[in-house]
């Protein structure tokens, strides 16, 4: 069933707009200045500088979208450039199918690259991708008779570069569009839903896979991405250099890609353009003269740059460019209410159905050790459709393994998990996730870079809608859509990340304390979300909570955990009155019942 | 027979260097939560300090051989300890946590173009003080097993200086919660500067006793920090003695493969290894699997 939006998808955001108008006119104008006024050296440093950015548009995707760190960039440009060299100048390839091989070239390499990523990743993967990057050239080197690397490899361009008009040839064109493309690319990827699940797995795999998401796969097509890009810029270099060789692509040039990104400023439209320029054209070119300083004007550039603007020249900008407009940030002071969506809440309750009879989840005998600690010890427990359950206990009694047990975030070591029948013991998270077991964590895992309802937008959704949740929360979309999450308080991160998990339709959401750090007004209010949702569809609430007023008042049925053992079950009446467990439920004498 | 025991040899000895860097890697790790990538091209600066400043002719039994080695351990450790502390500031501010890859790589290329515009591109050629010993037919310098002996010390004094004094303990641990060390009154940053001081000084010992044994120049630092770096993570990031036993392993496999294969692959098999390590067992041989995340 789809349901109604009233915020239509943007292809790319407001917010990247301006910078995607001035990043289009600094390409166009740096490549086709000195090709008008026929300054062929200054054509062939411009055109160089923006297969650059093209490479360096692809590590942006790794570094800010999917949060991975590579140095392996320059070796996968490398590659496709060396093979499509291959491919034209010793091969006689037609100039069509030598780019093709390059491509393919440079994606194997790049997919090669990628493989660690599914094991480890941050500086595990920075140094892998680091040895691939020195060791291309010994590759080259080694294979010299079929690398030709004594020699290097010269290219022919069957009249690509011939002169249109003036200097100016298809060459030129195609290039400069190419990098045009490349920085639009990256704004519609940063605009997409596919974007924020990436940045999602990225920033926080465990919350990507509560929302079904795959983040091992998410993390191999951002490097698909990457490598795309890097082996675009490779083929672009062999039209640009028309040589290649075995020094001409040391890790030098991995290194510099990278920096182009940290320095530009991550994330940024502008951020690849102004990297390229501060260590490409700078140090290069407009430098030229002090060649025997190159290396450590370049290094310095990045120390200085780190020290005065650690988030890179582009959001340094950004930042200063705010400053100096003095908007203030009313709107981002805007708190999320979640009144409005309560009242649109249906008052009628949903008639029990035969389906509705039987138990949604059955957890049973389910053991987890740690080393030698028992997390859990056999917990066994059964939680009805359409309920608030709560799970009570003390620190340390095994309330977030249980529930990590349940999500699947954790493999326990015997006993079974059964979600409508159906036993998910063995099942990933993700998958898990997909049949419809949401999951929300006592630290939010809110994305500070994106707006409050990217936040709310970025995971996998199931066919079960709550309509009429989505239908309130759609009225909001477009304002939330301009707030920014980083400003939001606490309380505000915790409605967030629950309104994400009931985004994705859940049959079961499971809140893992959502209730600390809230105020005593947001508390009711929550409460109220949670009780109008068990009440109003067939999604069940399962809560691990120490605010056991609100437990009280809310929930339909209480589990209380020890040791990693139920100790007791029943409904707040019952327990009431249970002699086993009073001791837990001391201070809490002015309840409901 | 002979090429097994000359492979076996060397392969330990200049294992035991990578070793030494592993070893200085995790120093630092364990007080910042950085890896420097900058600590191959220390060592470099401690080859090339050697190379200037030792007298010629003078030896082991020199006065002069003493002096040197104190004053390349001095001066790479100040090094090291301001490199380390243009690493630590970008980190203290928020969300900079991560800035140190990017501040170590640049300090690695500064620290390169340095060497470069001091000496020029050229190898430098430290001797091997420490004779030769004697094989069935022929001989091996003395730098091997001498590397060998040095690892073992380092590991051996670090072991004790970290669980007998509190500045030890401290650095060891200091890594798993700055903010709170520093809330506690622990002068964190001191302690930090003195670990990257420190782990400067053990590379720069490697360095200077074993020279000799690898080829020093101003490109060469980043192969050695990889090298160090693929120890540190089949012996367990942060695991000394995982590093100490994995340095020759690795050091007599690209000795072998250097053999069987010819020179020119040693990084492609360390690629290799580094490769098949992280995709069978990440944490490494010595290590622990990481705590849960939730």
């Amino acid at each position: 069933m789809s349901t109604k939006h009233s915020t239509r998808p943007r292809l790319i955001r407001r917010e990247l707009r301006r910078d995607l108008v001035a990043g289009t006119m600094l390409i166009a104008a740096a490549t086709l200045v000195p090709t008008f006024m026929g300054n062929l050296f200054w054509q062939q440093a411009m055109l160089l500088a923006a297969v650059y950015v093209i490479a360096a548009v692809g590590l942006d995707v790794l570094r800010s979208q999917a949060e991975q760190m590579s140095f392996g960039q320059g070796a996968v440009l490398g590659v496709a450039a060396y093979v499509a060299a291959l491919a034209n100048g010793v091969w006689e390839k037609p100039l069509i199918v030598a780019a093709g091989l390059g491509l393919a070239a440079g994606m194997v390499t790049g997919m090669l690259m990628a493989l660690p990523s599914l094991r480890v990743q941050s500086y595990y993967l920075g140094f892998v991708t680091l040895a691939g990057a020195l060791a291309l050239p010994d590759l080259i080197i080694k294979f010299k008779d079929q690398t030709q690397a004594l020699t290097g490899v010269n290219v022919f361009l069957d009249g690509i570069n011939e002169p249109l008009v003036g200097s100016l040839n298809w060459l030129t064109i195609g290039v400069t569009l190419l990098a045009v493309l490349a920085i639009f690319g990256g704004a519609v990827l940063r605009s997409s839903g596919f974007g924020r699940a990436m940045l999602l797995a990225g920033e926080s795999p465990e919350a990507a896979v509560t929302v079904g998401l795959r983040p091992g796969q998410l993390r191999l097509q951002a490097f698909a991405l990457s490598s795309f890009a890097a082996s675009v810029a490779g083929v672009c270099y062999v039209g640009v250099i028309q040589y290649v060789g075995s020094g001409s692509f040391t890790l030098a040039l991995s290194v510099m890609l990278y920096f182009v990104v940290i320095v530009g400023g991550p994330g940024k439209v502008l951020g690849p353009i102004l990297g390229v320029v501060l260590l490409y054209i700078v140090p290069d070119h407009l430098l030229a003269g002090l060649l025997d300083y190159r290396l450590l004007i370049y290094g310095t550039l990045v120390l200085v740059v780190m020290l005065v603007m650690p988030e890179g020249i582009a959001g340094g900008l950004d930042r200063l460019l705010r400053k100096l407009s003095k908007r203030s940030d009313d709107r981002s002071r805007t708190l999320i209410s979640l009144a409005p969506i309560l009242a649109a809440a249906p008052r009628a309750e949903v008639s029990e159905s035969d389906e509705a009879r039987t138990p949604l989840l059955v957890v049973d005998d389910v053991r987890r050790s740690f080393g030698s600690v028992k997390a859990l010890d056999g917990a066994s427990m059964t939680v009805e459709r359409g309920t608030v359950h709560a799970i009570v206990g003390p620190n340390g009694s095994g309330k977030t393994t249980l529930l990590n047990a349940i999500s699947g975030l954790i493999s326990v070591d015997s006993g079974t998990v059964e979600l409508e029948g159906r036993d998910i013991t063995s099942t990933s998270a993700s998958a898990r996730a997909r049949l419809g077991l949401g999951r929300t964590f006592q630290q939010p895992r809110v994305l500070d870079s994106l707006s409050v309802w990217e936040n709310i937008d970025c995971g996998r959704r199931s066919a079960h809608q709550i309509e009429w949740f989505e239908e309130a929360i759609a009225a909001y979309a477009a304002e939330w859509d301009t707030m920014n999450s980083g400003v939001l308080p606490h309380g505000q991160r915790r409605f967030v990340e629950v309104l994400r998990a009931l985004h994705a339709g859940p049959s079961l959401v499971a809140l893992d304390e959502p209730a600390a750090g809230l105020s005593h007004g947001e508390r009711l209010e929550f409460g109220q979300l949670l009780r109008d949702v068990a009440k109003t569809t067939t999604v069940t609430v399962l809560i691990v909570e120490h605010d056991l007023d609100l437990v009280w008042n809310i929930a339909d049925t209480i589990t209380v955990v020890d040791g990693g053992r139920v100790i007791a079950s029943g409904t707040p009446a019952e327990l009431r009155n249970s002699t086993t467990i009073a001791h837990l439920f001391v201070g809490v004498d002015h309840v409901a019942g | 027979m002979n090429e097994i025991l000359v492979i076996l040899i060397r392969g330990a000895g200049v294992g035991s260097l990578y070793a030494l860097i592993a070893m200085s890697l995790n120093l630092a790790y364990n007080a910042t939560g950085v890896l420097n990538f900058a600590q191959g091209h220390l060592l470099v600066t401690a080859g090339v300090c050697t190379y200037l400043w030792m007298p010629d002719g003078a030896g082991t039994a020199s006065p002069m051989w003493y002096l040197t080695l104190v004053a390349v351990l001095v001066a790479t450790a100040v090094v090291g300890m301001i490199q380390g502390l243009i690493t630590l500031i970008p980190m203290r501010r928020d969300g900079g946590s991560h800035s140190w890859v990017a501040t170590t790589i640049a300090g690695s290329i500064v620290l390169g173009a340095l060497i470069t515009l001091w000496i020029g591109p050229q190898v430098v050629n430290v001797p091997n003080y420490f004779g030769f010993v004697p094989l069935p037919d022929g001989r091996v310098p003395g730098v091997y097993p001498m590397l060998v002996v040095l690892a073992l010390v380092v590991w051996a004094g670090l072991r004790w200086y970290q669980s007998s004094f509190l500045s030890g303990l401290a650095l060891n641990a200091l890594s798993q919660d700055v903010d709170a060390a520093r809330a506690a009154g622990v002068p964190a940053l001191k302690f930090q500067m003195l670990a990257f001081g420190l782990a400067a000084a053990i590379t720069a010992g490697a360095g200077f006793i074993g020279s000799s044994a690898i080829e020093i120049s101003g490109s060469r630092g980043t192969n050695y920090v990889i090298f160090g770096f693929i120890v540190a993570v089949i012996g367990g990031i942060g695991n000394n003695k995982g590093a100490l036993i994995a340095g020759p392993l690795f050091g007599v496999l690209m000795m072998y493969v250097s053999f069987e294969l010819g020179g020119g692959l040693q990084v492609v098999t360390a690629l290799a290894v580094i490769v098949a390590v992280l995709l069978l067992r990440p944490q490494g041989i010595f290590g622990r699997p990481h705590a849960r995340r939730v």
